[in-house]
């Protein structure tokens, strides 16, 4: 397996023991919660042969519509199925099946995540493919955004590192087809896109323009489909096309988190700095790159130029996995996900949603005030460091 | 060694002759004690006994110097009478007291002196150029402001801080070590440092292990010390001092109103950022020069980050004053400019130097009655709108770009391309 020896295969395996032990421990509660009870409103309208709404789910919507099969499995379970009220209060052998059935998508993501993570890293340092396994399959960070607190958005990232993989291999139209559900499941990797097209111009010149005419019909087709179908059952094409055109609107705050920072009415860092990103790496990376750095790059951009919530760096993680395989910088690699880790667990709502404490009663409000922001910075600066140094090297032909 | 002094031809008698350097070094010492006598309580000083923080090494000192004050002139003067004295109403007791107060800065300064002299001479080797770098410090009439009429704990701080440095490069990596501990344990910003000092261990010391576990050992405690004396204190002082003035919570919202409630220490995030190239892209990162290099980038790009009292540049100054004195004299301009704009935001944020009293710390009467033309016209130059909303924006805009600029001067000269250079020191 993966070309490890008997001794890092058990430790492996004891990595994944460790994670199936820690599915049922988190409280049911959160985001997790969230996804559970969309999972079984989208389940129920499916099955009642409707088609969920665009807007009321927004951009959560492909990955609502992928957790409801999950959920429909759990109701085949010959156990008995309390409401989702009961099942969060009270454990029981519902809530821990519940969450074992809706946690399967994070445990194949984390699988196929790690095996990707493996093949990729292998691809442009094949002497340390192991360590970028093994920086995925142990990370802390991956643990406890993956198993606690049951962060979905390691599907799309699944779905990029696909894509990567198939943009190595020049299958551009499925490369395209990975970024399209990746897209329509997390909106983040249209931002990507720009950048697959150029890694994809440098290695095929004109014939490039494949993978991005595939990229544009795959992702107009199921949008017309769509328009269509719903236009069907509304009634009205005009009234589904103004529901469509309202995702972005209703969804602002998602929008606006990956915009970055605004330093101006106007002025988002982020998309200028994205703008920035493709001249250099256009005018300075050498052809050869491999296209996961590729594409972490934007990914960086976006991390170190806004404030996002902590589990979103998940859409990055894997491809640092891979970056420290050619890096070895295990002293930065650390510092970036433990400060990653610390951030938000040292703020206030975290200790409440899931250990009840009020740490502004207990008098620890101020080393929360102290910790939050320090670590926060130090996430922050590692980011930086990786995106500068990215660059940086491959401006010194590293 | 390619710098002489031969271009400080006015000063030249000074540095090469040890009787004039003493005699001018002892005449502006002379100098600094009568001022120290004469000048009002800055607030500093006056809220040294009512800050909270009573168990500060600092209070401690001050306090006791008050003590004994007390017990010599057997005076019953309340230390808010002495505070709010002017200089024309302060007698001989009063103005002893004034000048017993800032005896410790006064100390810490004639030592921070020493210790550039010390540090230049290990450097260079030139009793000369110490002495230029002395003189720097001594003559320098920010530390006259910071350290003996403010008397700012911050010297004391930046005194042991030169000391923990200093040890390093005298091979004494233990003793650097405590100094900084004891150096956190007053004020927390020298932490900031550490990672200087262990990346210079790491390139510079056999056993270097063993000294990396003490250094980071000696930061831990010295965080111990730090927080048990400042827990003494009102836990919202504490919370105001962690949110407001340390190193490590400085709100984005400084920088962008619109993230005014992100929890983001930008400062903490640029020092990160900046120690990682400085390691990676330092033109040579086991000298000395890149060493004090190091030391000031992180403390200007904390500088430049932070909502900072100008007061603090204390922090800074004795590497910058090594900087331009053994390692580039071009960026001397620079950072006189630099002080000059350190000087303007300075004058017009503290009121022209306000003390209690009602007086300047320049002696110039601000409040009472009858005062004189000048000093209503200075009044009206702080109250007038222009000053608040276009002088002092655009003086402390200027202060912030040039140390940005002093800062861009100093990591231009890094391997950001690549080419194998050497460095002589």
């Amino acid at each position: 397996m993966f070309g490890l020896s008997r001794k890092l295969k058990i430790i492996v395996l004891a990595g994944w023991a460790l994670k199936l032990v820690l599915i049922p421990f988190p409280p049911l509660q959160g985001d997790f919660l969230n996804w559970i009870r969309n999972g079984q409103v989208m389940s129920t309208l499916i099955i009642s042969g409707r088609f969920p709404s665009l807007t009321g789910y927004g951009i959560y919507w492909g990955l609502i519509m992928l957790l409801a099969p999950f959920y429909w499995l759990w109701t085949l379970l010959p156990i008995q199925h309390l409401p989702l009220a009961e099942l969060a209060a009270h454990p029981s052998l519902a809530r821990y099946s519940l969450m074992y059935v809706m946690k399967l998508p994070i445990l194949f993501s984390d699988f196929f995540a790690g095996l990707l993570v493996f093949i990729l890293a292998g691809k442009a340092n094949p002497s340390k493919a192991r360590n970028a396994l093994l920086s995925w399959h142990f990370n802390p960070f991956n643990l406890y955004w993956l198993y606690w607190n049951t962060t979905m958005d390691i599907i799309p990232a699944v779905l990029v590192l696909v894509a990567i993989r198939c943009g190595i291999d020049r299958k551009w139209s499925l490369c395209a087809l990975c970024l399209l559900v990746a897209t329509v499941l997390r909106l983040y990797p249209i931002l990507l896109v720009p950048f697959f097209a150029i890694y994809a111009l440098r290695e095929e010149g004109r014939i490039a323009m494949k993978p991005i005419l595939s990229f544009l019909a795959f992702f107009v087709t199921p949008l017309l489909l769509i328009v269509v179908s719903q236009g069907i059952i509304s009634g009205s094409l005009q009234a589904t096309l103004n529901e469509i055109l309202r995702v972005p609107v209703q969804t602002k705050f998602e929008v606006s988190d990956i915009l970055g920072f605004r330093l101006a009415d106007f002025f988002s860092l982020t998309p200028f700095l994205l703008l920035v990103q493709i001249y250099v790496l256009i005018a300075h990376w050498k052809k050869e790159t491999a296209l996961a750095v590729v594409v972490l790059a934007p990914l960086l951009v976006i991390f170190t130029s806004g404030w996002v919530f902590g589990y979103h760096y998940l859409w990055a993680s894997p491809l640092m996995s891979v970056y420290y395989a050619l890096d070895n910088d295990l002293f930065l690699f650390s510092l970036t996900f433990l400060s990653g880790l610390l951030s938000p667990i040292t703020s206030q709502p975290i200790f409440t949603m899931y250990f009840g404490w009020d740490l502004t009663y207990q008098g620890a409000q101020p080393v929360i005030d102290l910790l939050g922001p320090c670590m926060s910075g130090v996430h922050f600066g590692t980011k930086a460091v990786y995106l500068l140094k990215m660059n940086l090297d491959r401006l010194r032909g590293q | 060694m390619k710098m002489t002094t031969q271009r400080l031809s006015g000063l030249a008698i000074f540095l090469n002759d040890r009787i004039a350097f003493l005699l001018l070094f002892t005449a502006v010492a002379g100098i600094k004690l009568t001022l120290s006598a004469i000048a009002p309580a800055s607030y500093d000083l006056q809220m040294l006994p009512a800050s909270g923080f009573s168990a500060s090494p600092w209070i401690v000192i001050e306090n006791g110097l008050f003590e004994a004050w007390k017990v010599v002139t057997s005076s019953k003067i309340s230390y808010a009478a002495w505070a709010s004295a002017t200089p024309l109403t302060m007698d001989g007791y009063l103005r002893l007291l004034s000048g017993l107060l800032r005896l410790p800065a006064f100390i810490c300064d004639i030592l921070m002196s020493v210790g550039l002299y010390l540090m230049a001479l290990k450097i260079t080797g030139s009793v000369q150029l110490g002495r230029l770098t002395s003189l720097a410090w001594f003559l320098n009439p920010y530390t006259l402001f910071a350290a003996e009429l403010l008397a700012v704990p911050d010297v004391l701080v930046a005194l042991l801080t030169l000391f923990s440095i200093l040890s390093l490069l005298w091979h004494r990596p233990i003793l650097s070590s405590v100094l900084l501990a004891c150096s956190i344990g007053l004020k927390l910003y020298p932490i900031l440092l550490l990672p200087a000092i262990f990346i210079y261990m790491h390139r510079n010391f056999e056993k270097k292990r063993w000294y990396e576990l003490c250094l980071i050992a000696n930061g831990f405690l010295g965080i111990v010390a730090y927080l048990s004396w400042l827990f003494q204190g009102y836990l919202s002082l504490l919370v105001d001092d962690f949110t407001t003035y340390t190193p490590v919570s400085q709100p984005f919202g400084v920088l962008s109103i619109f993230s005014s409630h992100i929890p983001l220490s930008v400062a903490m995030a640029a020092v990160v950022a900046v120690y990682f190239l400085a390691y990676y892209y330092a033109e040579n990162s086991s000298s000395t020069r890149n060493l004090v290099h190091t030391l000031i980038v992180v403390l200007l790009t904390y500088f430049v980050l932070s909502d900072f009292y100008a007061q603090y540049f204390i922090w800074t100054l004795p590497f910058i004053i090594l900087d331009f004195t053994l390692f580039s004299r071009q960026r001397l301009r620079l950072f006189v400019i630099l002080l000059l704009f350190l000087f303007g935001t300075w004058l017009l944020t503290s009121g022209v130097f306000a003390t209690p009293s009602g007086y300047s710390l320049l002696l110039i009467p601000l409040e009472g009655p009858s005062l004189p033309s000048y000093s209503t016209a200075i009044q009206k130059f702080l109250q007038d709108q222009v000053t608040q909303y276009i002088v002092l924006p655009l003086m402390a805009d200027a202060l912030y770009a040039f140390a940005l600029m002093y800062l861009l001067s100093l990591v231009k000269h890094w391997n950001w391309t690549g080419q194998v250079r050497t460095d002589s020191r």
